[in-house]
């Protein structure tokens, strides 16, 4: 399957109202998923596919900074600066945290990379992971919500 | 050419340079704080990237951010407009090191000129007049600092190698304040640029402030796109700028031109930049060189025809300049005026929201502004909202387009400077031409000259 091929199918995930798309040609498949609560670009491409596309553009979010609606109990932790969001501290590593886990406030959750430097990102509250709201390896902005922390 | 530039800048600027890379087929990817997020360029941009909060040092001045932004996004090249990271050679040498452009000169001629003596020095070896001063850096030997003033002769101003833009200076009008003034500039300047060097130079009293644009290719060739003159200024910050300048014969300018072009083409600088001048009794004095694009490049793109933010970008892909010497023609007249939020006697900041907006128009009429009804100006970056630029055949006719202009033009909700430009537009003075850089701050003291 060319990158082209590639390129055009997420173009059509992106600009449709499809959450999904599956599709098989002789041995090769891919599965595209939208997340439909951000309205991001699909991150469940292999990461190297999507490096080698070069033009990968970081689209406008129309929901600009709005977090995720969360409840009272509930608690968005962001991303203090731009950069490449990793669960672990370094590939092969355990994630920091896994949904479900408890968490007190000051305790490292993720790492965000930047100019190759690892900036660990510390809970600023204590509770239960609920969510993680990006795949690990994208990249993230200033003030990007992360996990949701109940 | 490019397939992809960031702009790390904000407002007017970043606008400029968008529309710049749209005019290429460049895709651009704008950059903001928190601070800009909901502003309309940002909202209609393709590509925006959050890179910090409204602070500045942490967002528009943060390296690692803004590197990243292009990283991410697989901008080939930054465009750092005016301010911000524009002249910071470590900047640039930063963005070359993560294997992307930096539109503007090479880091090491950022660096020369940024050091306002070496960039003195280089314009001496290259035959551009220079105020006349101490050579290099002042020594700490008290007797030598005498025997210079004495032989440049009092009033002399002292200035910090490490400052520009009307930052770190003392005048000195008497021999026993000089020492102490020495000592004082040394103290400030190690604090506020982390280097305490200083230099003198004579005072002019009554100069005019007179740059001139050029642009240069990465192939050896240089052009001067001649003059503006930005005379009219309050501690420092131009108010109103003008290309040509009024009474000023063109073979000086010529003259003056040709040697800035030809220093452009010895220190290998490529990019945009603009060589700035004090003017007093028909001869031109180097003061420092900016090495970016100007706010006031407007006026120059009017007389000229030249497009010199998209020359920026040409010149940085690799291209050869689109213009020879030869073919730069020089025509009619155009005068800018900057629009501030802020209040028109005062100058306090005006920031807030922007409940109406009505921008001029007609011919000859420029407006660039990021501004419009609804948007809210915050208060953490500098007070210019917009510029409105009025080009005519004749200075006159420029006068009147303008003074129309700024009739019809309508913001409510913030206080602007636009009062006062009406009254400039109308002073006998500004309307003669010629007056000098001190004319304005006198003229709102209530000294007519």
């Amino acid at each position: 399957m060319d990158l082209q091929k590639i390129r055009e199918l997420i173009d059509l995930v992106s600009q449709s109202s499809l959450s999904e798309l599956e599709l098989t040609q002789g041995d090769e498949s891919i599965r595209l998923l939208k997340d439909t609560r951000l309205s991001r670009e699909s991150q469940s491409l292999d990461p190297q596919v999507t490096d080698a596309v070069g033009e990968r553009a970081i689209p406008r979010d129309p929901q600009g900074g709005v977090q995720p609606a969360v409840s009272s109990s509930e608690r968005v932790c962001t991303s203090p600066m731009v950069g490449t969001f990793y669960r672990a501290s370094s590939p092969g590593e355990a994630p920091f945290v896994q949904v479900g886990d408890h968490v007190v406030a000051g305790q490292p959750i993720c790492v965000v990379e930047a100019m190759k430097m690892l900036n660990e990102v510390e809970a600023d509250v204590s509770g239960r992971i609920k969510s993680i709201l990006v795949e690990n390896g994208s990249f993230v902005e200033y003030g990007q919500a992360l996990f949701i922390v109940e | 050419m490019f397939k992809k530039i960031l702009i790390a800048n904000r407002g007017e600027i970043a606008l400029r340079i968008q529309r710049a890379c749209r005019s290429l087929g460049v895709k651009p990817v704008m950059v903001f704080s928190e601070a800009d997020r909901d502003a309309r360029y940002i909202q209609l941009a393709d590509e925006a990237i959050c890179i910090g909060p409204a602070a500045s040092a942490q967002s528009y001045l943060n390296m690692a951010a803004i590197i990243t932004a292009a990283e991410m996004s697989h901008a080939e090249a930054i465009h750092p407009g005016y301010g911000f990271l524009s002249e910071n050679a470590l900047f640039a040498e930063r963005v070359e090191q993560a294997g992307l452009t930096f539109i503007g000169p090479r880091a090491e001629t950022i660096r020369l000129m940024g050091d306002k003596v070496s960039a003195k020095n280089a314009m001496l070896n290259a035959s551009v007049p220079c105020v006349p001063g101490s050579r290099g850096a002042l020594p700490n030997d008290a007797g030598e600092i005498l025997r210079q003033a004495d032989e440049v002769g009092l009033p002399v101003i002292i200035k910090a190698a490490g400052g520009g833009g009307g930052r770190g200076m003392r005048i000195v009008q008497k021999q026993d304040e000089l020492l102490a003034a020495v000592a004082t500039t040394k103290e400030e300047a190690g604090r506020a640029f982390g280097n305490a060097e200083v230099y003198m130079e004579k005072f002019l009293t009554n100069p005019r402030h007179i740059e001139i644009q050029v642009l240069a290719d990465k192939f050896g060739n240089a052009v001067w796109l001649g003059e503006r003159d930005c005379s009219m200024q309050r501690r420092h910050q131009k108010v109103l700028e003008e290309a040509p300048a009024p009474d000023v014969a063109r073979p000086v300018i010529e003259r003056v031109g040709e040697r800035c072009a030809k220093a452009c083409v010895d220190m290998g600088y490529t990019g945009a930049g603009t060589f700035e001048f004090l003017y007093e009794d028909g001869e031109f004095y180097f003061i420092e060189m900016n090495t970016r694009v100007q706010v006031e490049h407007p006026v120059t793109e009017f007389i000229t025809g030249v497009d010199i933010v998209r020359e920026q970008i040409c010149i940085a892909a690799g291209e050869p300049l689109s213009c020879s010497q030869a073919n730069i023609r020089f025509s009619g007249h155009a005068i800018e005026c900057r629009i501030n939020a802020e209040d028109p006697r005062k100058f306090l900041p005006s920031p807030g929201r922007i409940t109406g907006w009505h921008a001029p128009g007609g011919p000859g009429i420029r407006v660039d502004s990021h501004a419009y009804a609804g948007y809210m100006v915050p208060p953490n970056y500098d007070s210019m909202i917009g510029k409105i630029i009025a080009y005519g055949a004749t200075r006159e006719q420029a006068i009147n387009r303008m003074r129309i202009a700024l009739s019809e033009t309508i913001v409510e909700g913030i206080q602007t400077n636009i009062p006062l430009h009406s009254g400039l537009l109308a002073d006998p003075a500004f309307v003669r031409g010629g007056t000098s850089i001190h004319y304005l701050e006198k003229k709102l003291s209530g000294k007519t000259e």
